[in-house]
């Protein structure tokens, strides 16, 4: 019984390699829409790989790998950008925000603007789930919030969207 | 809703740097030259204490035999 366990475990390592090759397109587009920033992205995706495969002792089944992964990954992405916040948070992240509202501005990635001016968190439900066809479990086994907060913080996100671009389309009209 | 697929369609069309696969290999790579270094040390340890468990048993047989 006590070789069966260090097989086990063998076997969810090789599971997790096999993920991490499979996926790792995915996780850098998931890294990309957090921080808009190639560099950031690279780093929080290898950092996120070297975590996991530092921790991968903690796996308990295959079926836990990819909310176990995507969660390392969300965190290493909000550590990044919390950096980046400090060096850079001033007049030019005020700047964006007024220049959302002025009349005639692109249409093309005014959603994106949108999405972006939300709380981390629901950025993150709604890139989850529109984006990596997550599902809500999934999403909150990822950020760790109750189902019901996860469905609360979906609607009303979309919610905000949706007034935010009707909005801004009253403005281009 | 449409607009929230648009967005998705530009998500999925997000360029993958080369560089992503480099950098992912290496981690794998480092991470299994320790795995294999961490086996061997484990190895040897358990190696160390069976042999230790022999030597011990033989001193208690050959105490019972004197």
């Amino acid at each position: 019984m006590e070789r069966c366990v260090p097989a086990v475990k063998e076997i969810l390592y090789e599971r997790l390699i096999q993920f991490i090759l499979e996926n790792q397109d995915r996780f850098y587009r998931v890294a990309y829409s957090y921080t808009k920033h190639q560099e950031d992205a690279l780093d929080a995706v290898q950092s996120a790989v070297c975590k996991a495969l530092e921790a991968h002792k903690s796996i308990k089944n295959t079926d836990a790998i990819k909310t176990w992964f995507y969660r390392i990954l969300i965190n290493e992405c909000l550590i990044i950008i919390k950096k980046r916040r400090k060096e850079t948070f001033t007049a030019d992240m005020m700047e964006r925000e007024v220049m959302y509202f002025e009349k005639g501005y692109e249409q093309g990635d005014d959603i994106e603007k949108v999405l972006d001016m939300l709380d981390m968190d629901v950025q993150g439900i709604i890139k989850l789930g529109y984006f990596e066809d997550m599902s809500l479990k999934e999403i909150s086994g990822i950020t760790g919030l109750n189902l019901n907060t996860v469905k609360t913080k979906l609607y009303r996100g979309l919610k905000l969207i949706k007034e935010k671009v009707q909005e801004a389309d009253l403005w281009v009209e | 809703m449409g607009r929230i697929m648009e967005m998705k369609e530009r998500y999925e069309k997000i360029a993958i740097p080369e560089e992503l696969h480099v950098r992912v290999q290496q981690e794998i790579m480092k991470s299994r030259r320790q795995q294999e270094e961490k086996n061997k040390t484990e190895e040897t340890e358990n190696t160390a204490q069976v042999t230790n468990g022999y030597e011990d048993n033989f001193a208690v047989d050959s105490k019972r035999f004197c």
